[in-house]
């Protein structure tokens, strides 16, 4: 069993990559925008915002990110039922955004 | 959009990574003390600060999935299984935070308080393992193994009783939308009695799926104007550096002397909210 690599191993190398590589981008981003709301509040208050905006934007968007990524790998190694579990999933968080609208 | 001082942008920078670093001592998410210092001290209103706190929610799981899933902690296929429940829980609690008056919400952040409390008090156990491939959840290929470094062996273990963890999970997706936690004071208790996973592994796999689940109730927030970037952003990155500030830290001090310090906060912070959901005290809001 601990022998032969399991297939989920690859998948949670990339989405440990994934989520860790996002978090410090979302963060550079608000960090950036912070920096020029704050530093320069006469010139850089509608780019720091707009970047502020931005990088919280990246952190509601990444979870869904994750799991669109785990439904492609399920979907490409014909597990059709986990991508289908994904699928639904990720369409919760659609129907979020939708919700939002109401 | 209303304009935030330099002066609050700061103090929330501060306040998140200072909550965030008391909790990530103790590794326990910060998101139960944002809403109720937002509150409480920044006179901000109750939907605002769940706003802000959701986002700080999924900033603190997403930064902390990594080292897990490379730990080999995180059980992915039951994670997402699961979040079909957490998710569809995130939504009924958007709906529901959506009609209730802001008084019942101070009065079930306070309840919430009280049982994390409670739940701090006592130490969590392993609950008798079962073994894999001998139940109901086989059908999904939900069972998983984890590596035990002391023990230098992988320990397999099966999931039990998913229908009533499935079911659990729902309501800790209530919990976590409607007021911008990540329950994991709720996904926890569930993994280890009714799922019966190893603590480890419901430990990183709660902690996976409530990035995931924030971020149902987090969009319906952000289109709905809940979320102010100017609030949320110094909120979520005083998070994250708080984390890993509290995790570094986490070995100095004397665990139960932390344990009975983080009680008293809870309880105070109970009362507080009871309070106001009482009337005693006026709602925060206007700022």
């Amino acid at each position: 069993m601990s022998a032969s690599p399991h297939p989920d191993r690859r998948l949670e190398e990339q989405l440990a990559q994934l989520l860790s590589g996002g978090t410090w981008m979302a963060c550079a981003v608000v960090g950036a925008g912070l920096v020029a709301m704050l530093g320069f509040p006469a010139a850089g208050a509608r780019l720091g915002a707009g970047l502020v905006t931005a990088g919280v934007v990246i952190f509601v968007l990444l979870p869904a990110l994750r799991v669109a990524w785990m439904a492609c790998t399920f979907a490409r190694g014909r597990d059709y039922l986990f991508a289908a579990v994904a699928a639904l999933v990720l369409a919760a968080i659609a129907a979020g955004f939708a919700v939002g609208v109401m | 959009m209303p304009s935030y001082s330099l002066s609050f942008d700061v103090w929330l920078f501060a306040i998140a990574l200072g909550t965030s670093a008391f909790g990530g001592m103790l590794g326990m998410a910060s998101g139960i003390f944002i809403v109720p210092v937002l509150t409480i001290f920044g006179h901000v209103d109750i939907r605002l600060a769940i706003g802000a706190s959701i986002v700080s929610v999924i900033a603190c799981s997403c930064a902390g999935a990594a080292p897990a899933l490379r730990a080999r902690l995180t059980n992915i296929r039951l994670a997402v299984v699961l979040e079909t429940a957490t998710t569809l829980g995130a939504l009924t609690g958007v709906l529901l935070g959506g009609i209730v008056p802001a008084r019942i919400l101070y009065l079930v952040f306070a309840l919430i308080l009280a049982v994390s409390a409670q739940q701090m008090l006592m130490r969590r156990h392993e609950t008798p393992r079962v073994p894999p491939m001998d139940h109901d959840a086989r059908r999904l290929d939900v069972d998983g193994s984890y590596p035990d470094p002391a023990l230098g062996v992988e320990v397999p273990y099966g999931v039990t009783r998913l229908p009533l963890g499935m079911g659990l999970m729902y309501g800790a997706g209530i919990i976590s939308a409607m007021l911008g936690i990540g329950s994991g004071v709720l996904k926890i208790p569930a993994m280890d009695t009714a799922l019966r996973l190893p603590i480890k592994v419901s430990t990183a796999t709660s902690n996976f799926m409530i990035g995931v689940t924030a971020a149902a109730s987090g969009g319906a927030y952000l289109v709905r104007g809940d979320i102010i970037p100017a609030m949320a952003g110094p909120v979520a990155l005083g998070s994250v550096f708080g984390a890993i500030l509290g995790a570094h830290i986490l070995t100095r001090f004397s665990n139960k002397a932390l344990r009975v310090l983080f009680v008293a906060v809870l309880a105070l912070l109970a009362v507080e909210m009871l309070s106001i959901a009482a009337g005693v005290k006026g709602l925060g809001g206007g700022g």
